[in-house]
């Protein structure tokens, strides 16, 4: 089953076209990749899809329900994680875990969500401490989990490996892909064309608020005679 | 999604805002002093005749004869128990009139030349002259009024021990000839303070700004932090996300009006004559009026200093318009046409009557109705307004 359909998304903030007719589709188990630079209208896209944000115009469908008249049902299967997500700092890590996992699952189902998260996290003991305390990657990392535990059929992922170091943002990543295999479908934006051409089976690339360009990263770089990502971008924006 | 999840997702949110509140120092320790410090200085702040002292008031005794001097003792006397003022001397009416206008003293108190002599004669009626403050008009009018009464009753004192042997002759009580009648003034109960005429209103205060200051503060703060949009992507329904947190708040406002009432009673006497449940009611009847516009206040607020602006534009002319401070009564004409529009008025009207005179619910059913209706009103309005304002 197609896990999202996007089609003629437009959406204006007065006068501002933020999207202007964005369409593409993610398959079940796919990483798909947003790629443009600030302001592109990756966030809008994925906010849109959140049910946060309600389209001007166009529709999107998230494994068959429209996100803006069964957006209670959508986000029973969805999970968001925004570039600017953060946790409440007077709680400890495993409490702030446990606060959200109450919101899918109860019981022992909430615990078992709970101890994956903190699998996940890889932050051991320090889970015992109040977020506060957290380095700036650790706090991502608490995020992703939190993003990640309930297994959700759809993750959106706004720049997942944001403010992590080389090593973390490998083990988040990898993560990442793993939950791929085990049956989520993942879309994720990202300004790190490396992680992109890495993590990502297709890429679609944004630029004000249009796609320019969608494709699988090898076929891109062939059709553009490119190195990287990072050169199709240029290629094609230029 | 069913109402028994949606009921345990607005008690899981409210017990993780009460969490957050237990882990801060801060927070808890602001939680008692805000209303320690606020009774404190609305206590002690505001003039009482009893609680004024040490007001400078000079003494022109320009009587050569022993009446002046005897009505200087006299005053000397009645002013030593209250230490009311400070009685300083002066030579002339000029000195002292010099003397208020360099800011030395408050008043005056002026005993013409003649006063022994009319005094004796009992050809006409003297006038002792009291001179006050007038820039200052709170100690002023308290200054005349107290010592007008003072030496109004001095005077009657002085014409019943000259009517004393004529009245002896006809057989008749010499007070009832000076004073046939008096006016008796009492209130409906004892007491009846600035601290008593406050409190209700300061209890209010706190029970509904827990709400209408701390609910779009609360939200403001998870935008603040990030941790909103996670929540609002969440299968949590909007209804649980503002009903937490406006019980989170409710729960923090009712430990900081219970924490008032005590300390209201015990630290500064006051008396209260209603019953506690029937006071417990008003303060959440009041709390439950103003959630809607804590809502409404809360979806309008894009981050918590545009929250804080709008909060405090609306608040503080809500608290001084609707009688906390100054009663209604005071107030110009149309400013007590709008106070009539505010709920808060009702609220705080609820909840003095109560505490002050002991009424029942039913004495303000007035004031039960229009806190009911506004609230109903407004909740209808506020959950509408927050769907859209979270999903823009």
């Amino acid at each position: 089953m197609t896990a999202i359909v996007v089609d003629g998304l437009r959406k204006t903030f007065g006068k501002i076209a933020a999207l202007d007719g964005v369409t593409f589709s993610v398959e079940e188990r796919e990483i798909f990749g947003l790629i443009g630079p600030n302001g592109a209208g990756k966030t809008t896209t994925l906010r849109i899809l959140s049910t946060l944000l309600k389209p001007t115009e166009g529709s999107v469908s998230i494994f068959g329900h429209d996100v803006v008249k069964e957006d209670s049902e959508v986000r029973k299967f969805i999970s968001y994680l925004p570039e600017d997500a953060g946790a409440y700092k007077n709680l400890k890590g495993t409490e702030y875990l446990r606060f959200m996992a109450e919101f899918f699952a109860s019981g022992r189902d909430r615990e078992s969500m709970v101890k994956r998260a903190a699998e996940l996290t890889g932050l051991g003991e320090r889970l015992n401490d109040k977020v506060s305390t957290y380095s700036k990657g650790m706090m991502r990392k608490l995020l992703v989990a939190r993003a990640l535990m309930m297994r959700p059929r759809l993750a959106v992922l706004d720049e997942p490996t944001s403010g992590l170091d080389v090593i973390n943002a490998k083990e988040v990543r990898d993560t990442i892909k793993r939950f791929a295999k085990e049956g989520t479908a993942v879309l994720l934006s990202s300004h790190n064309m490396l992680e992109v051409d890495f993590l990502c089976d297709r890429i679609a690339l944004i630029d004000r608020g249009r796609i320019v360009e969608t494709g699988e990263p090898e076929e891109l770089k062939k059709k553009y005679g490119a190195k990287n990502i990072e050169d199709v971008f240029i290629e094609v924006v230029s | 999604m069913g109402i028994k999840s949606e009921l345990s997702h607005t008690f899981w949110i409210t017990w993780k805002d009460l969490m957050e509140l237990r882990r801060s120092k801060m927070r808890m320790a602001m939680m008692v002093l805000m209303p320690l410090i606020m009774m404190a200085m609305m206590s002690f702040m505001f003039p009482s005749t009893n609680s004024v002292s040490n007001i400078p008031v000079m003494m022109v005794n320009a009587d050569p004869g022993a009446m002046g001097s005897g009505i200087v003792q006299a005053l000397e006397q009645i002013n030593s128990a209250s230490g009311m003022m400070v009685l300083k001397n002066a030579s002339s009416e000029e000195e002292a009139r010099d003397m208020i206008v360099e800011g030395n003293a408050l008043g005056a108190i002026v005993i013409p030349e003649n006063f022994s002599q009319i005094l004796t004669t009992r050809s006409s009626t003297v006038n002792i002259t009291v001179i006050t403050d007038n820039s200052n008009p709170q100690i002023s009018q308290m200054l005349s009024q107290v010592l007008t009464q003072i030496i109004d009753s001095m005077g009657e004192r002085y014409a019943v021990m000259g009517l004393e042997p004529i009245a002896r002759n006809i057989g008749v009580n010499p007070v009832a000839m000076v004073v046939p009648f008096r006016a008796e003034a009492k209130g409906v109960t004892e007491g009846g303070s600035y601290v008593e005429f406050v409190i209700p209103g300061l209890l209010m205060m706190t029970m509904i700004s827990s709400v209408m200051t701390g609910l779009p503060r609360a939200i403001a703060y998870e935008k603040d932090i990030g941790t909103m949009n996670g929540f609002l992507a969440a299968p949590i329904s909007r209804f649980s996300i503002i009903g937490g947190k406006a019980l989170g708040r409710i729960i923090r406002g009712f430990i900081q009006g219970i924490l008032s009432l005590i300390l209201a009673i015990v630290l500064f006497r006051i008396n209260v004559y209603g019953n506690l449940l029937a006071i417990f009611a008003i303060l959440f009847l009041g709390v439950f009026s103003f959630v809607g516009l804590g809502i409404v206040l809360t979806s309008v607020a894009e981050d918590e200093e545009t929250a804080s602006m709008i909060i405090m534009t609306l608040t503080l002319p809500m608290m001084f318009l609707s009688g906390i401070f100054f009663p209604i009564q005071m107030m110009p004409s149309f400013m007590q046409t709008i106070s009539k529009w505010l709920p808060f008025t009702y609220a705080v009207d609820a909840m003095r009557r109560i505490m002050v005179f002991g009424a029942t619910l039913g004495n303000v059913y007035n004031d039960v109705l229009v806190m009911l209706i506004f609230g109903i009103a407004t909740l209808i309005i506020a959950i509408p307004v927050f769907e859209r304002g979270m999903t823009r």
